[in-house]
């Protein structure tokens, strides 16, 4: 059974009661994304476009254009394929972290992705260039972009997880190349004031989690907000959870590796988050050789 | 822009690891992540070759025969090969571990060949790939190792093993086979703002334009355009 050492400082409960909401299911066809693609400029009545569709998500593609709608979440992606994250072999990008808000947040604006007032900055990430030799002569290094991500606010907490986020990524010349965008529609509350129960019940539903794996696990981060899923995943309701960052580690001191736990911090929420472990089924020994 | 090639796909992946010399804290999820990319892309019309997982995944599957292994009728028998594991980088070297010795517990990138034969594009998606973004750092990882291979693809320090990466290589299957370059769809797919994960994906090439075309450009139509000799490496990443 993996061993759980807390090495974070735990967050205290949160005293004031929070809601549980419910999201509307996403209605992703051609239909919808066609009108994405109005508010975004394209023109997705001209002859010139494209839609291709698949059981994961819907596409319109438009020149050197590509939007694309997960079924599952709604999550969009537009970029501009002959310039989202590509080398002019020149540019070097620099930027500081508060420009570069204020031009996503210009850009979340312009095309109303979601209201200012309900976002947050989380990061800024830069993609990097770099080029030697073999023997590492001739070293150089270039910035060639910057992705700016806002995260979503409810209730003024934060949404955690790889949902709840606006990503605007920028050209050297700080001009649009893409944006990705989680961000499933509220359509009412489920739970009105629920109260909260610990971050260390967290841990040991954690703790249950992995119970038939050896190991140490050791918290490093628990943090607390609305957890929204990933553009895979058909997600129902948005109610708050503990976040548990880990560091897997073993007892003779083996590679490390980070893992991640969520586990609702309600105490009367809507199911689990993290899905059990599953069974393992047994695989049939491997021939001696090939 | 459409794909006119198949490849041919190898992965391997370790989650649990016997109490003993091989010894490692036990993982979760490197199976979901590798067997969306195997599915995925023979989904998409490629070949799928091996798919070996925990007992049945072999550092000799990885280790070239100048050094007793056997990976020019495993790794380096396919075109594209992902590899989900513990990893760990010293001294320069990376080093994938498995769950049991066969021959031994894990395999250094000193002992690896990659590209002699038809490995084209490696996936390594334990830790450390690289341990920084120095360059020094970069090109003695993987100056000697990438030997005919065109792209490396890993992590910047510690990788996660969770649920909530459990589609990356579903991802990135999709996206390459979609014809998106290889080394902009892994940094893209395997970055996450959430959960830390810092991509990098390293190319070679036998002169600077190449390994820098390759890095933008290539995708899995480049298959049968070898690098006929790594003399640069050009390397792209998220941080």
């Amino acid at each position: 059974m993996a061993e759980i050492k807390v090495t974070a400082k735990l967050i205290s409960t949160p005293k004031k009661p929070a809601n549980i909401y419910r999201l509307s299911p996403p209605r992703v066809n051609e239909r919808s994304v066609r009108v994405l693609a109005r508010q975004f400029g394209m023109r997705p009545d001209a002859k010139s476009g494209r839609f291709c569709s698949d059981a994961d998500k819907v596409t319109y593609a438009e020149q050197h254009l590509e939007l694309a709608a997960s079924r599952a979440s709604g999550g969009v992606r537009l970029i501009d394929r002959s310039r989202w994250q590509v080398d002019d072999r020149k540019s070097d990008l620099r930027i500081e972290d508060a420009a570069a808000r204020r031009l996503a947040t210009n850009v979340i604006k312009k095309y109303k992705l979601a209201r200012t007032a309900e976002m947050k900055f989380f990061k800024a990430s830069r993609l990097r260039v770099g080029v030697a030799t073999r023997n590492g002569e001739e070293a150089s290094e270039r910035t060639i972009d910057v992705a700016i991500a806002m995260q979503r606010m409810v209730d003024k907490i934060p949404v955690d997880g790889p949902g709840g986020k606006i990503v605007v990524y920028l050209d050297h010349e700080g001009n649009l190349t893409g944006f990705e965008m989680i961000w499933r529609e509220i359509s009412g509350v489920h739970r009105r004031k629920q109260a909260h129960r610990s971050p260390q019940r967290a841990i040991e539903e954690m703790a249950a989690h992995f119970k038939t794996k050896q190991g140490i696990i050791e918290v490093q981060e628990v943090r607390y907000g609305y957890f929204e899923d990933d553009r895979h995943t058909d997600q129902r309701y948005l109610q708050p959870a503990y976040i548990i960052f880990g560091m897997l580690g073993s007892p003779d001191g083996g590679s490390p590796k980070r893992t991640i736990y969520v586990a609702p911090a309600l105490v009367n929420p809507v199911g689990g988050i993290t899905p059990p472990l599953k069974r393992k089924s047994a695989q049939k020994p491997r021939p001696s050789a090939r | 822009m459409s794909i006119n090639v198949k490849v041919r796909v190898g992965t391997e992946w370790v989650n649990d690891f016997h109490k003993d010399a091989c010894q490692q804290n036990d993982l979760s999820y490197c199976d979901d992540q590798v067997n969306g990319f195997y599915d995925h892309m023979g989904s998409h019309g490629h070949i799928k070759v091996f798919d070996w997982g925990d007992d049945n995944a072999w550092e000799t599957d990885f280790r070239h025969p100048d050094f007793g292994g056997d990976s020019l009728n495993w790794s380096d028998d396919v075109h594209i090969c992902m590899v989900n594991d513990h990893g760990g980088n010293s001294n320069n070297i990376i080093s994938f571990f498995f769950s049991k010795a066969h021959t031994n517990c894990s395999v250094p990138s000193t002992k690896m060949r990659l590209g002699k034969k038809n490995l084209k594009w490696l996936a390594a998606l334990g830790c450390d790939a690289v341990l920084n973004t120095n360059a020094d750092h970069i090109v003695a990882v993987w100056g000697g190792p990438m030997q005919g291979v065109h792209i490396v693809c890993g992590y910047i320090g510690t990788a996660a093993d969770a649920w909530w990466t459990r589609n990356l290589g579903a991802d990135f299957a999709d996206d390459i086979c979609d014809g998106h370059t290889i080394a902009g769809s892994w940094v893209s797919d395997a970055y996450s703002f959430w959960t830390g994960d810092k991509s990098i994906a390293i190319a070679a090439g036998v002169s600077q334009d190449d390994a820098v075309n390759r890095r933008e450009n290539e995708n899995l139509n480049w298959r049968d355009w070898d690098v006929p000799a790594t003399n640069w490496l050009a390397w792209k990443y998220r941080t």
